[in-house]
């Protein structure tokens, strides 16, 4: 049965608009009609004051020095303005020089290496040649992911999946409950892949290299504590992880 | 725009920024991510324009980083009561009322940008389609069939959610 159409804010017939009350809430002028029906109408009244009083709180909670300094390493963390122009294209063209350099390497099933640093993810669709993924690349459910993970030291590697719909998991080695042993300056893909399944939303992996023996199941729980956060984060002791986000549409 | 007057914004507009971005993103955490987009995009591009109402300026900005975040991430609003429930009583209407305005963020995301001006100035800021129609100009019967596709839209995702949790 189809649902009774959505009322708008409930108001009496002489009441201001939420969005009058909301802004004198903040201190904004109101002609005096507005005004005086507030002071004696007990339910604007009321609710300008719950706004007012929320409002304090709110600054009370979270003084704006301390809002100050989260908007500065906001900034700091994101592209500088004038360089944002490029980034897109730049972004276009590396996975492109990537590819132009790999894919006949890649072409081969077995043979398939990787130069250069840490973590890198290829897809394969439909038996085609197997793409790099940059950050924010776009997958879709079925497609096939292979990682190679390049250290100049041996150790042991887990590499975590966090979905869309706030999953955590093991996609190398697949499903275990603890890392596997990596060799130095390992540049083949790593044994077998894994197939995306229809979570939407963006794909999280996060590859953990430790000198030591990792377990998964804290980094998981700790991955599905942090769902929905805008960057997820891991930390262990000696490790080091590298992230890729990536998007996932059918 | 320089600290002293970003700090004097936020502290007379802040909480009314991150209750919007709440009531369309739904997420705290979410909310917080589009508050501080809102603010950082204010501190690089300066003030509100001589004589532009400002909380209605920095609720335009605030949606539109709420809409940017939810295409960036590509997640839906979740329409979970323990979320709900930090949203206050007015303008929330009935329980299932309550319920399907959780749905309102992803209706407006999903629309034209004319529809959901509309949508919001309706379902968001309270106004009645007569006062609509005299904020943006469009006639009383524009905004009576935009609000209908609005409608519409917002019935086809309550259904969706509805037969996704029967088949859970």
């Amino acid at each position: 049965m189809s649902p009774p159409p959505l009322p708008p804010s409930p108001r009496g017939p002489h009441c201001p608009p939420a969005a009058v009350l909301e802004a004198l809430s903040a201190g904004e002028p109101a002609p005096e009609a507005t005004r005086s029906h507030v002071a004696g109408c007990p339910d604007c009244h009321g609710q300008l004051e719950a706004l007012t009083t929320a409002r304090e709180a709110f600054v009370r909670a979270r003084p704006p020095e301390l809002f100050l300094r989260q908007l500065e390493r906001r900034a700091a963390s994101q592209p500088r303005r004038g360089l944002r122009w490029w980034l897109p294209v730049l972004g276009a063209c590396v996975p492109l020089l990537a590819l132009l350099v790999l894919v006949p390497r890649l072409g081969q099933d077995d043979g398939v290496r990787l130069k250069g640093g840490a973590f890198r993810v290829v897809v394969s669709r439909d038996g085609g040649a197997p793409e790099l993924l940059g950050p924010d690349a776009l997958v879709r459910p079925g497609d096939a992911l292979r990682f190679a993970y390049e250290s100049t030291e041996a150790g042991h590697l887990l590499v975590l999946e966090l979905d869309g719909r706030g999953n955590a998991s093991v996609f190398h080695p697949y499903g275990a409950a603890t890392s596997a042993p990596l060799a130095a300056a390992q540049r083949e893909f790593l044994p077998g892949s894994v197939v995306l399944d229809d979570a939407p939303g963006p794909e999280w992996l996060l590859a953990v290299f430790s000198p030591r023996p990792l377990e998964a199941a804290p980094l998981l729980e700790a991955l599905r504590a942090q769902a929905g956060r805008a960057e997820p984060t891991l930390s262990c002791p000696e490790c080091g992880v590298s992230t890729i986000r990536l998007q996932k549409r059918p | 725009m320089d600290d002293a007057r970003l700090a004097q914004l936020y502290a007379q507009y802040g909480y009314l920024v991150h209750r919007r971005c709440l009531q369309l993103l739904r997420r705290p955490e979410d909310a917080e991510d589009a508050l501080q987009e809102t603010f950082l995009r204010v501190k690089r591009y300066g003030g509100p324009r001589e004589g532009d109402a400002t909380l209605a300026w920095l609720y335009t900005i605030a949606q539109r980083c709420c809409f940017d975040l939810m295409e960036r991430t590509g997640r839906e609003p979740p329409a979970e009561e323990s979320q709900l429930a930090v949203l206050e009583q007015r303008g929330e209407g009935s329980p299932e009322d309550a319920d399907r305005r959780a749905l309102l963020g992803l209706a407006l995301r999903q629309l034209d940008g004319k529809t959901r001006t509309i949508g919001v100035l309706h379902f968001l800021d309270g106004y009645t389609q007569e006062e609509v129609a005299a904020r943006t100009g469009y006639s009383r019967r524009t905004i009576g069939k935009k609000l209908q596709q609005f409608e519409q839209r917002i019935r086809q995702l309550w259904q969706s959610r509805a037969s996704l949790e029967e088949t859970r």
